[in-house]
């Protein structure tokens, strides 16, 4: 445990060291912001409910977009720079890599989303919010962003350089997404398994209305476990490929 | 004999598999059914026998692979097996069919073997069938390697088969909590006031069941109000048990509130499930003050005038002559609560002759044409005799100034508008025109929202202002409640932008006027206002509006003292202003990013400076 957590720091820092890290988060400000001002406040006036629900709706766009961007490089940059060959000579287990790099990847996810606090306050200026819903929207963003980040993880084990591991990443993302369409073209109980499969359509929704289910809960942390242990798995096949 | 590895005794595997999905999953039926179905069998099963002719010609680490694998083909076998002991296709099987009948789980349990069982089966076959790609020119094969490979791909299996049964688990299972925005009201300022300076003693009779939810909800509502004033004696009954008391006061069935003052009685009722209930608990406060005032204070009559293009209770469609006018029922609905009933007064109901007796204030809002004389002056002789007037004008309307003279005041017909502070409704120039102020005076009429400050802003729409006249008549005292923000200009040209000419100023919207009696008459109040949309349906919820009206009818009537705010903890349309949306425009898009950007900025620099050193 304790060599994962000094991968994740040492990750971390490389995150908030350069300036890359500030202008991803930059972006995704920027970009939430405006989707916010443009959509969830403007047009016709909506309830408070409303706005933060549309909110928690564009912030988990951007976050699943950010998720692959952030964990495009965690594996296949090693692999590029030729440095994972020193990371398997180092005295580190391959789940350990996996959790580390994961867990830098989720603390800089849940910096930046966490940086996005200010606009559903912005509505409590004229509205009637619970902060419960607001805790809510932020762990289904977290958890969203969880299962997103561990998908992009196993991605970039799969892939040989960054670009290929954000499109194999992009890919397993729309496919999950895209799970809820099948759910409607296919018989039960395949259509169950594929709605409960959906990435966001099913389990995302709750959270955006500020409804808490231990169901969602479990789904998006099982994707993550998952997601993980097969990124650990691929990390392991050099020892039989 | 050694053969080397052939992974397309597996990929016919996999294909028979796929034949056999589309034939069970996609098609299900018909013809096709059987011609996918039955070519998927055929094919695996030739897998089967092609891998059993391999293991048995091949020796060594050869032969270890191949049994691996016949074991994995097997296993999918046992797995398709069991699904089609579960299938419709079991019915020609009979023992299984009465062995379903005997035990109806049995069906759940092979449906969700099934699927695990080919997951165990083709994972590690994918694996193993890599790994073996990996070594095919290699001279030897690494059982090792081999090994691994298996041990790979069963984990990975399990793993999946570990996450779907606990996603069953949790979904069958599953606990959630509404953390959406829900409040029960508590009481408002207002209700505690009307509590306090209740006459003579006031039941509330609540009528629930025990341990229920909504009652706990509204017990605490009540036991808190209770403790205001000792004239409010609150009671908690089971109808089913106190069926007398219960058909004494009415009630048929749990689920009521009843507030009962000798004869007097109002009832409310409740939904008995908090998830239907919880509406009416957010406005809660509204409903207990409209019932409290019911029962403790006397019915007021409020007068409209009709006849004269005045805003009538309903909103009125568009013409070719005149655009749609909103109507006033959200004041009707503010006036019901505070225990006022609203009736039109033109020619018919007599006001060219007198102001009916009962009257307990006369409104005016917005007239599109002049008032005959004799209206004007039946008008005037009941502010003469103490009557309450409110007067509500627009800058194309009317003066009214034989009302506007004797109380000192004149109206300047020209519209005002602001272009720093104004409400955003149609995202045009005219937006302008809507003036949001929270510049009251400590007049009464103003109480509630001089205590709220910018909490509750105004919004007019197309105001003009109200001039005091200097020197004021004799007996006559003014005192401007609301007035415009100071950067408000007269928009003659009506252009929406501030030329030369159109003055500046803290514009007086609203003044509060106050009359001697003649021959000792009471003293008359008056209650004028630029703005008749200040009134109307159009004003925005979520500003000051309804306490603008709420409090000038309060004072009109001299129960000034009962003025205050009604809780409510109803979720409510967000409305802001042009300088709040251009704030959180610049804050959200441009200001937070900037500020991330600056503070990368600082610490990538400060670690250049040190790197330096």
């Amino acid at each position: 445990m304790m060599r994962t957590l000094l991968i994740a720091r040492r990750e971390l820092a490389a995150y908030l060291r350069t300036f890359q890290g500030y202008i991803i988060i930059a972006m995704v400000l920027a970009v939430d912001g405006l989707l916010f001002n443009a959509y969830a406040l403007g047009g016709v006036s909506k309830r408070s409910s409303e706005v933060l629900s549309l909110f928690f709706l564009f912030s988990s766009g951007t976050t699943m977009v950010a998720s692959v961007f952030i964990s495009m490089r965690l594996l296949a940059e090693e692999r590029q720079a030729g440095t994972l060959a020193l990371l398997y000579s180092s005295p580190v287990k391959d789940h350990e890599i996996v959790l580390g790099k994961f867990l830098s990847a989720l603390a800089f996810l849940a910096l930046m989303t966490l940086a996005t606090l200010f606009m559903p306050l912005l509505v409590m200026v004229h509205g009637k919010l619970s902060l419960g819903h607001i805790a809510a929207g932020y762990l289904g963003l977290l958890l969203l962003g969880s299962a997103s980040l561990a998908i992009g993880t196993f991605g970039s084990a799969l892939a040989r350089n960054q670009v290929l591991a954000a499109v194999l990443s992009g890919c397993m993302l729309v496919a999950l997404l895209t799970c809820w369409l099948l759910a409607r073209i296919t018989e039960q109980p395949l259509s169950d398994v594929f709605s409960a499969l959906a990435l966001w359509n099913q389990h995302f929704q709750p959270f955006q209305a500020g409804v808490v289910h231990v169901r969602d809960v479990v789904y998006y942390l099982l994707v993550t476990y998952v997601a993980l242990f097969a990124a650990t798995r691929v990390l392991e096949a050099r020892r039989w490929r | 004999m050694s053969l080397r590895p052939n992974p397309w005794v597996s990929v016919l595997y996999v294909v028979g598999l796929v034949a056999l999905f589309l034939g069970e999953r996609v098609v299900g039926a018909g013809s096709m059914r059987l011609v996918l179905s039955g070519s998927g069998l055929t094919l695996v099963g030739l897998a089967v026998a092609w891998r059993v002719s391999r293991v048995v010609r091949t020796s060594g680490v050869a032969r270890v692979l191949e049994r691996w694998l016949l074991g994995l083909f097997l296993l999918g076998g046992l797995g398709l097996s069991l699904y089609f002991l579960q299938s419709d296709a079991a019915a020609f099987l009979v023992p299984v069919a009465s062995l379903k009948r005997r035990v109806p789980e049995l069906t759940g349990v092979l449906r969700a073997l099934f699927p695990a069982l080919l997951v165990t089966a083709l994972f590690p076959l994918a694996l193993v069938e890599l790994a073996a790609a990996s070594m095919a020119r290699g001279p030897v094969l690494v059982p090792g390697r081999l090994r691994a490979a298996l041990h790979s791909g069963l984990g990975m299996a399990f793993a999946l088969i570990f996450a779907f049964s606990t996603l069953y688990v949790a979904t069958r299972a599953d606990v959630s909590w509404d953390l959406a925005y829900f409040r029960t009201a508590r009481p408002g300022d207002a209700t505690r006031l009307l509590v306090r300076r209740l006459p003579e003693p006031v039941e509330v009779t609540l009528f629930f069941p025990p341990a229920n939810d909504v009652r706990q909800a509204l017990e605490q509502y009540f036991r808190e109000l209770a403790r205001e004033s000792g004239y409010l004696e609150v009671e908690v009954l089971d109808q089913a048990v106190e069926l007398s008391r219960a058909r004494e006061l009415g009630v048929g069935e749990n689920g009521s509130v009843v507030f009962s003052r000798g004869q007097r009685i109002e009832r409310l009722k409740v939904p008995l499930e908090l998830d239907r209930a919880r509406g009416q608990l957010q406005r809660l406060d509204e409903d207990v003050y409209r019932r409290l005032r019911v029962v403790s204070r006397p019915r007021r009559v409020l007068y409209l005038t009709a006849g004269h293009g005045e805003r009538g209770l309903l909103p009125q469609a568009a013409t070719a002559l005149e655009k749609a006018r909103p109507g006033l029922s959200q004041l009707e609905e503010w006036l019901r609560v505070l225990n006022v009933e609203v009736r039109t007064l033109g020619m018919a109901e007599g006001l060219g002759t007198e102001v009916p007796r009962d009257a307990s204030v006369v409104a005016i809002v917005g007239p599109g044409r002049d008032f005959s004389p004799e209206e004007l002056a039946a008008v005037l002789r009941y502010v003469e005799r103490g009557g309450r007037l409110w007067l509500a004008l627009e800058p194309d309307g009317p003066g009214l100034e034989p009302l506007l003279e004797p109380l000192g005041l004149k109206l300047l017909r020209v519209p005002l508008a602001n272009d720093q502070r104004f409400l955003l409704m149609s995202h045009q120039r005219s937006d302008r025109g809507n003036l949001v102020t929270a510049s009251f005076s400590s007049h009464a009429s103003v109480g509630t929202l001089a205590s709220l400050g910018s909490d509750a802003a105004l919004v007019f729409a197309g105001a003009a202002a109200l001039e005091p006249v200097q020197p004021l008549p004799r007996g006559v005292a003014q005192d401007v409640s609301v007035r415009a923000p100071a950067e408000t200009f007269q928009d003659g040209d009506q252009d929406f932008t501030a030329d030369e000419g159109e003055p500046r100023r803290a514009w007086p919207l609203v003044v509060a006027v106050e009359k001697a009696g003649v021959s000792g008459a009471s003293p008359s109040r008056v209650v004028a206002m630029g703005d008749s949309d200040v009134m109307t349906d159009s004003g925005p919820r979520g500003y000051g509006n309804p306490y603008l009206l709420v409090d000038t009818v309060l004072w009109l009537l001299g129960e000034e003292e009962l003025a205050g705010v009604v809780s409510n903890e109803e979720d409510v349309p967000l409305q802001h202003t042009r300088q709040q949306d251009v704030l959180w425009f610049y804050s959200a898009v441009f200001l937070a990013p900037s500020l991330v950007l600056g503070a990368g900025f600082l610490v990538t620099r400060r670690r250049r400076r040190r790197g330096a050193r």
